[in-house]
């Protein structure tokens, strides 16, 4: 039996590293150094990582209070309210971006709004911003919630028999305790931010972000002159997430 | 003073039901009853950790009902002490104190300093208790309120403890309400006897 899991277990692995390693190795080292060297590809890949770190902190910003809510007061219609905050991950992205030109776009009633202070989401980077957001926030959300969930809300009670009003109480005690998975939960909508492209090809072809900087090369030029983009992406890509573990192993326990 | 009047507290399935009795000031009160009969229910509700249904309570002579826990200023231990484990013991003895030297006095009379380098997942059942009720007093409660917090202490160091306890309450004039299962303790001289059962909280003594 543990053979076969063994086997089972080694397929799965090389399934999930065949098709990035292939594509890496198809590039070389050479490919990848010239992508690298190439401003428009430093400037998606810029362009990315900044724009997923905004996502990320507005959702941090907005989301905690929701995570908290989610995970301490029971009220009617949380239920509905967590499946509409899951949507995003199981409806198709490309939905989402049209979703979100309908709502935000230059012919939307916000869009209307937003026009005469020079802000839009189409073409924009803030349109990229929004797309990583409402599809990427409710794995934070979610995260965070079952972090703030294994808080056992008795500390909490404690802490505000000594004095904490409720905010101090969660600042003291319950965020702090709930690090890892408030942590975990960021990583990985931040994450999953960097690699969107469904919603944003929709909303903000130009400026070019990453994934839709190689998908334009493909389409454009074919799989071989994409290659070099795609494979540096990919090493950015591992760059980032050793990063964040190193940080991890970092942390206090 | 505790003064409870016509207290009612819903929990699912469970409730306290118009619960009256006055703990005077300085006194202690004995709260004793089979598992499950309502009273850790009780100490929360006068904590302000649980919210009334109906009836009132009064810590001194404020009404405190619609108060929140921060402003009622209880100190409050459960059987399971509840510590912050990403605190350190001092921390945790620290953590609702006003006065500059108090935390320290508190280790000491409590015997606890052997007990502070050490991380709070590595105490005993016993020790959590200690540094539970060090922390609970740091705070200079007018109110304690102790759910069976010595029930993880060997029989010499429970004795012991309880007489520090008792006595640093009625230094400070502070109101105690004690839940116990033991036996010594449930027959505590001068002491208000309150019995609770199936949300019925009866007066004994």
């Amino acid at each position: 039996m543990q053979v076969v899991g063994a086997i089972v277990a080694s397929v799965l692995i090389l399934a999930l590293m065949l098709p990035t390693g292939t594509l890496v190795a198809s590039a070389g080292l050479g490919g990848i150094a010239g992508a690298f060297a190439d401003p428009e590809v430093l400037a998606a890949i810029l362009l990315t990582i900044c724009s997923a770190t905004a996502a990320t902190l507005l959702a941090i910003v907005g989301g905690l209070p929701v995570a908290y809510l989610l995970a301490r007061v029971p009220f009617r219609g949380r239920s509905a309210l967590e499946a509409l905050l899951e949507l995003p991950l199981v409806i198709p992205h490309p939905v989402i971006g049209m979703a979100l030109l309908l709502a935000l776009g230059r012919d939307s009633a916000m869009g209307r709004i937003l026009a005469p202070l020079g802000l839009s989401i189409v073409s924009s980077p803030l349109g990229i911003v929004v797309a990583m957001l409402v599809v990427s926030a409710p794995l934070f959300i979610l995260g965070a919630r079952e972090a703030i969930a294994r808080v056992d809300p008795k500390l909490e009670s404690v802490a505000r028999t000594l004095g904490d009003d409720r905010w101090h109480a969660v600042r003291r005690v319950t965020l702090p305790l709930a690090r890892n998975g408030i942590v975990n939960g960021a990583t990985a909508m931040w994450a999953r931010a960097t690699s969107e492209f469904g919603a944003i090809v929709l909303v903000a072809y130009h400026p070019r972000v990453a994934s839709v900087l190689a998908y334009d090369r493909y389409v454009t030029y074919g799989l071989r002159r994409a290659l070099p983009v795609a494979a540096a992406l990919v090493c950015v890509a591992l760059l980032i997430l050793l990063g964040v573990r190193a940080l991890r192993r970092t942390e206090p326990t | 003073m505790i003064r409870v009047v016509e207290l009612s507290v819903r929990v699912p399935g469970f409730g306290i039901d118009r619960a009256s009795f006055v703990v005077p000031d300085g006194g202690v009160g004995i709260v004793t009853g089979p598992t499950g009969a309502g009273k850790t229910t009780l100490i929360e509700a006068i904590a302000g950790v649980r919210a009334a249904a109906g009836g009132r309570v009064l810590l001194g002579d404020v009404d405190v009902t619609r108060e929140p826990p921060e402003r009622r200023n209880v100190g409050l231990v459960f059987q399971q002490a509840w510590l912050f484990p990403h605190l350190s013991v001092r921390e945790n003895v620290a953590y609702g104190a006003h006065r500059a030297g108090i935390v320290e006095e508190l280790i000491d009379r409590l015997g606890i300093t052997p007990l502070v380098a050490r991380p709070v997942p590595t105490l005993s059942g016993g020790e959590r208790q200690l540094v539970a009720l060090a922390r609970a007093l740091a705070s200079e409660p007018r109110t304690l309120l102790l759910d069976e917090p010595f029930a993880a202490m060997d029989t010499s160091l429970r004795a012991e403890t309880r007489a520090t306890i008792l006595a640093w309450a009625a230094a400070q004039d502070a109101t105690t309400l004690l839940v116990t299962h033991d036996a010594a303790e449930a027959t505590l001289e001068g002491s208000v006897q309150l019995r609770v059962d199936r949300g019925t909280v009866r007066i004994t003594s």
